[in-house]
């Protein structure tokens, strides 16, 4: 019985983690490549809940395709918040910034009160359950992994591989060389932004498949991604997703042994620690 | 400068005590209303003395004010439980010093970090407590924690007048503050960390000392208000309360004398005024015009007089 429940807790916990490395990769993304920490990340991953329930309710879609709807969408509104706001930030000092982006915060979780009522909301879809030996595991959970894999995959891959990647790869760097050398900063600031931004909303409508959601939820995922992404260290997707999967583990671990509401003081606990004995974040040194 | 410092710190202080006076005659529903702004004018300040002067987005405040608040109650509890109890203006010192001491347990490791790295720590130190708080038995968990008769009996008016006397010390220490090298540390610090380091400037030591003080008159402002609503709740510890102290000095001019006060005054005045003209959309119109601000006006109001000054010759402070 203890082993069944040690194993059932990490099967969980790895396949929450990847949602965890998920919704950090859009916010490690933004800061690597502007400097930018997004304070609007946990109002922006439940507008993407939101815009992926909508699109799903209305126009009855398979849930997956309104998700993916719903990422475009949030490229979009990526693009927009830049020319907007966000353009204006990236020389501003921090506090500036972090003020202004607490703004945005502010407006989206107010305009999602008012718009559609504080009452949780979910995306109702019923995956049949998987049981393999000693564990079972909620079909969703399976299928939110593989969408979170194939995403993280795809980015890490893109920032190798391309053009578009080397591009933001030297504007991490260093981006006054990376002008000198003719990579449009401005445009890979756009760019790298709007991804960011699209891969919150599809953390946003993966999260709605196996949690409710409501317009102030925000918060406890914007701090979850910051756990996140300050362990992996900040800038580095591939960090961010395996201390996903570190974050996952620990919550489920502690779900399971002391008491599911203690998570987040045990998350914020290990990111002082991290700050303490490892500022750089695990994947320190290793770009 | 010829002494224009000193007139800033003059019209605060007598800014401080008409509204004293006002609050002291008026019915109990102003003298409420007033208490509450200047509980926000201290907090204000408080975040004023570090944030506002380093430059380091504290986005942790309120845990001090929480932590002031808890430190009231679960002492009024423990007293009386052994059948004892203390003058209010102690379970106040109490509180500012009880959130002083904890800012310096934390302040060593966090000081260290700069920018976003420091937002993200004080956020997460602020969370931690709080949800610790809310999952802790001897804590009251999410309800809080009652001290109704437990302490010396309940008067508005007297508590008024406590916090006037600490809205007094937290202006008095933050004029003290500019005047001194503390304050012109500070400044540096915000102006350029390693350059001050370079010029000699112990920036360790300046962060932790202002830290620590805006810890303390948080701790002060927590522990009047577990006094006045006889309870304290998790609620303090909520961070949506920065919201309100960061638009205060915002508004006023951040890192300055009149800023706070001045910031703190319009915004509780404005605040209250879109609560009942948009009780739907006030959150909304203020998260534009905080952004408004920070793009177009991040001196504030007192930045704004001081172009207008400039010409004659005088600076607001």
């Amino acid at each position: 019985m203890a082993f069944e429940l040690l194993a059932q807790t990490i099967i969980n916990g790895l396949f929450i983690g990847f949602l965890f490395g998920l919704a950090g990769m859009g916010l490690t993304l933004i800061f690597g490549i502007m400097r930018i920490l997004n304070f609007a990340h946990g109002a922006i991953i439940m507008l993407g809940a939101y815009t992926a329930f909508w699109i799903f309710i209305l126009y009855s879609i398979n849930p997956l395709v309104a998700i993916l709807i719903g990422t475009v969408a949030g490229l979009i509104f990526g693009v927009v918040l830049y020319m907007i706001l966000v353009n204006r930030l990236v020389r501003a000092p921090a506090l500036a910034s972090l003020l202004a982006l607490f703004g945005v915060s502010m407006i989206l979780e107010n305009s999602m009160l008012n718009l559609w009522s504080p009452n949780p909301r979910s995306i109702p879809v019923d995956y049949p359950t998987i049981s393999y030996g000693l564990v079972t595991i909620s079909g969703s959970r399976v299928l939110v992994s593989i969408v979170a894999i194939a995403a993280s995959v795809l980015l890490l891959a893109t920032l190798k591989w391309t053009r578009f990647g080397r591009m933001i790869r030297a504007t991490v760097q260093d981006s006054r060389a990376a002008t000198l050398m003719g990579v449009d900063v401005n445009k890979v600031y756009a760019l790298g932004f709007s991804i960011g931004i699209a891969l919150a909303f599809l953390a946003g409508g993966l999260l709605a498949l196996i949690y409710p959601f409501e317009p102030f939820g925000g918060l406890q995922y914007a701090l979850y991604s910051f756990v996140v992404v300050v362990l992996g260290t900040l800038g580095n997707p591939a960090g961010c997703l395996f201390a996903g999967l570190i974050i996952g583990l620990i919550h489920s671990i502690t779900g399971s042994y002391w008491t599911l509401n203690m998570s987040p003081a045990v998350a914020y606990l290990i990111l002082v620690l991290t700050f303490l004995l490892r500022p750089g974040g695990i994947m320190a040194g290793r770009e | 400068m010829r002494g224009i410092g000193f007139n800033s710190l003059t019209m605060s202080l007598g800014f401080l005590i008409l509204i004293g006076i006002y609050g002291m005659v008026a019915d109990t529903a102003t003298t409420s209303y007033l208490h509450a702004m200047v509980e926000l004018m201290i907090l204000a300040y408080s975040l004023n003395l570090f944030t506002g002067l380093s430059g380091y987005a504290n986005f942790g405040h309120v845990v001090f004010y929480g932590l002031g608040a808890y430190t009231v109650s679960v002492s009024a509890v423990g007293l009386s439980s052994m059948g004892m109890s203390l003058p209010t203006p102690v379970y106040v010192l109490g509180a500012g010093v009880f959130a002083a001491i904890f800012a310096l347990v934390i302040g060593f490791p966090i000081l260290r970090l700069r920018g976003d790295y420091f937002a993200i720590a004080t956020l997460g130190i602020n969370e931690a407590v709080r949800v610790t708080i809310c999952n802790t038995k001897e804590l009251g968990e999410g309800r809080g924690i009652y001290i109704l008769g437990l302490v010396p009996s309940y008067d508005i008016k007297m508590l008024y007048i406590q916090l006037l006397l600490v809205a007094f010390a937290v202006v008095v220490t933050t004029h003290i503050v500019l005047k001194t090298k503390l304050g012109y540390g500070l400044r540096a610090i915000r102006a350029d960390e390693d350059v001050a380091e370079i010029m000699g400037v112990n920036t360790s030591k300046y962060k932790i000392m202002a830290y620590a003080l805006g810890a303390f008159f948080a701790g002060l402002a927590g522990g009047v208000v577990t006094l006045q609503f006889a309870c304290s709740f998790p609620e303090y510890l909520f961070i949506g309360r920065s919201v309100d102290m960061f638009s205060a000095i915002i508004i006023g001019g951040i890192g300055t004398l009149l800023g706070p006060l001045i910031g703190s005054v319009i915004f509780w005045i404005v605040k209250d005024a879109l609560l009942i003209q948009f009780p739907y959309f006030h959150l909304i119109i203020f998260g534009v015009a905080l952004i408004v601000l920070i793009l177009f006006f991040p001196r504030g109001i007192v930045g704004l007089a001081n172009r207008v000054l400039a010409k004659r010759g005088k600076v607001l402070e």
